[in-house]
């Protein structure tokens, strides 16, 4: 069975003076999966990332959430987007609580609801007694849950999550796998990483991007194929030409 | 957009006040520590300088030669207390004296002497002495002159051609107008840059630095309604800080100068003021607020940390001070053009409101600039988030 497309990229461009950050960047990801943006540091990725989030303005192509398009109405797409930013962090002076609130009344979300949704996300993510605690004073763990907490708070269609494990330690990074692996089924994930495991064990279907550009694009199975490589990190080093 | 522009606003006003130091520098300052520090000087130089009035000042008459009419002159004047000293300029410099008269010499017809008044000009009481001094001399002076016309059988009037006395023509009310006019004027515009400055840089240049803005970005809320959210909250934050400072200012003008000053017991700035004033004030500082902090967030969103922001924001702090100076030379009634150069003209304002000279045209001028100044400000801030590059480096 074909799913519906909810994020559709097509002939995205971006230049940042000399250097041509997006050059022609075209895929999709259909609802309940999981799809993943592999690059090295530098590729494009957080460029594609806050195209689609309305960030920057892309010089060409075409970029649709659910059929809206993002270039003609930014905010209705940015209603059905819920976001984790590479190294983004939240208000160190409100508590993990005010902050997923503030973003769900950000989103138009009504009181009851944002109230329901916090206690599940709480339950959830194992955080229920640090809500009350201010940003700042939580674990580099639990700021990454607080994050999470504000994207997921809004319900979003489309979730993209750009490098949320990067600095964690390994039992955090558990957390938040185990909690996508929930996840992934109910909701369309982007998710941003240059962890080749991470996106072996979570990914359905992913794209590799190098100097803005997709090299190639499948399932991991179908990259190992067209790579001749037995598992992704040597497929993804082969297919960028760093593979010695 | 309403609804976003009120979220923003809550979140700064509430992160702002979670932050200890906006309690100082938004209610400890204003309205303590600024009244404290410009009041409280002005009082200790004032009340120095009426006690050595009142007070018999210490002074000495060293003379080689015999003057005896002076002498008894300076024993018997109670304005003085006379004293015993050999050396004048160490006598002074240690303080036996505050004010040392030196008979130089005496004409050889013993017509004039000649005197050096040695006294201490840093030292309010020796200062005072020496005024009290050649007060003395000039009465021996007359008398003396006096006796020798009166001697030769001529009429002292024809030394006098002219007899004048001076008197102020302003009322003591206009003469603390015009001072705490000054005072005031020049707290609200600092106290509107200083209530303003912390929030303002802590949500741009903060936010940018703590890497908090680009996710705001991402909420579904046009990016005017971002910078309106946040303006709101700068302009509060820069109107408030003014207003309490004037409060703290007429507060102790008008119940803790009589207090301790005989000279202001009566005089109440808050009397001073009509409800039409006090509207007017109100309505320039707000306006005056909303061009600071347009200003303020249009730098400071150009900037990527708070050190940064701070030092590009240092430069307005002397800019402010340039009419501060001017504003003690510039007369009562001044130009026109005065009341369209930004900063002065509110000082001016507020100081031609409290000493109740200004004509209606220059509070006219004043507002009709600022609201040009603010709107220049303002695209030049929604110039600065309406830029991806601005607002991503």
């Amino acid at each position: 069975m074909i799913r519906e497309v909810v994020l559709r990229v097509e002939g995205l461009r971006k230049r940042f003076g000399k250097v041509q950050a997006l050059d022609g960047i075209d895929f999709e990801c259909r609802r309940g999966e999981l799809f993943g943006l592999l690059g090295p540091n530098g590729a494009g990725k957080t460029t594609t990332v806050r195209a689609i989030c309305s960030i920057i303005k892309p010089d060409a192509g075409e970029i649709e959430v659910e059929g809206v398009s993002v270039r003609k109405r930014p905010l209705e797409t940015l209603k059905r987007i819920g976001v984790v930013l590479e190294d983004g962090s939240l208000y160190d002076r409100l508590t993990g609580e005010e902050n997923m609130k503030l973003f769900a009344q950000l989103h138009g979300i009504d009181g009851a609801t944002i109230d329901k949704r916090i206690d599940e996300i709480c339950d959830t993510l194992e955080f229920d007694e640090y809500r009350k605690r201010r940003f700042k004073k939580l674990s580099k763990g639990n700021k990454q849950k607080v994050l999470l907490g504000q994207a997921l708070v809004i319900d979003p269609p489309l979730l993209i999550l750009d490098e949320p494990t990067i600095g964690l330690d390994v039992p955090a990074q558990k957390v938040i796998r185990d909690l996508l692996k929930k996840i992934k089924r109910e909701r369309t994930i982007l998710y941003s990483t240059h962890i080749m495991s991470e996106a072996q064990e979570l990914c359905d279907r992913l794209a590799i991007i190098e100097h803005g550009k997709i090299i190639a694009q499948g399932t991991v199975k179908e990259i190992c194929k067209k790579a001749g490589a037995k598992d992704l990190e040597q497929a993804f080093l082969k297919l960028v030409g760093r593979y010695a | 957009m309403l609804k976003g522009i009120w979220l923003i606003f809550r979140k700064e006003m509430w992160t702002a006040f979670r932050e200890r130091r906006t309690f100082f520098f938004l209610i400890f300052f204003p309205l303590l520590v600024w009244p404290a520090f410009t009041i409280l000087p002005m009082l200790f130089v004032g009340g120095q300088e009426r006690q050595a009035q009142e007070r018999p000042s210490p002074v000495a008459l060293v003379t080689p030669f015999a003057v005896p009419e002076l002498e008894e002159r300076f024993k018997t004047s109670t304005r003085i207390v006379l004293e015993n000293v050999t050396d004048p300029s160490s006598a002074v410099s240690e303080k036996k004296a505050f004010c040392v008269v030196y008979i130089d010499s005496i004409s050889s017809d013993s017509m004039v002497l000649y005197t050096r008044i040695f006294f201490d000009a840093t030292q309010t009481e020796s200062r005072v002495a020496a005024d009290k001094v050649e007060l003395i001399l000039s009465e021996y002076e007359q008398e003396s002159v006096k006796k020798r016309l009166s001697s030769q059988g001529i009429d002292e009037r024809l030394l006098t051609a002219v007899s004048s006395v001076r008197e102020n023509a302003v009322n003591p009310q206009q003469m603390f107008g015009f001072y705490m006019g000054f005072v005031i004027g020049m707290f609200i515009v600092m106290g509107a840059l200083m209530g303003a400055s912390s929030i303002v840089v802590d949500s741009t240049a903060g936010e940018k630095e703590r890497k908090t803005l680009e996710l705001l970005l991402t909420a579904p809320i046009p990016r005017s309604s971002i910078m309106f959210g946040k303006y709101l909250a700068g302009v509060t934050f820069a109107f408030i800080s003014p207003i309490l400072t004037a409060l703290g200012m007429s507060l102790a003008a008008s119940f803790v100068i009589p207090l301790i000053s005989q000279e202001s017991s009566g005089l109440n700035l808050a009397g001073m003021l009509s409800a039409g004033k006090i509207l007017t004030i109100l309505l320039i500082i707000l306006l005056f607020a909303a061009f600071i902090v347009a200003l303020l967030m249009a730098i400071a969103v150009r900037t990527h940390s708070t050190k940064q922001a701070g030092t590009y924001l240092a430069p307005l702090n002397i800019i402010m001070v340039i009419p501060i100076i001017f504003m003690q030379i510039i007369p009562a009634a001044p130009p026109a053009w005065m009341f369209f150069v930004p900063f002065m003209n509110v000082m001016l304002v507020l100081r031609g409101l409290l000493m109740n000279t200004l004509p209606a045209t220059a509070i006219a001028y004043t507002l009709a600039s600022n609201l040009v100044f603010l709107a220049l400000a303002l695209r030049f801030a929604a110039r600065g988030f309406g830029s991806e590059k601005v607002l991503l480096h």
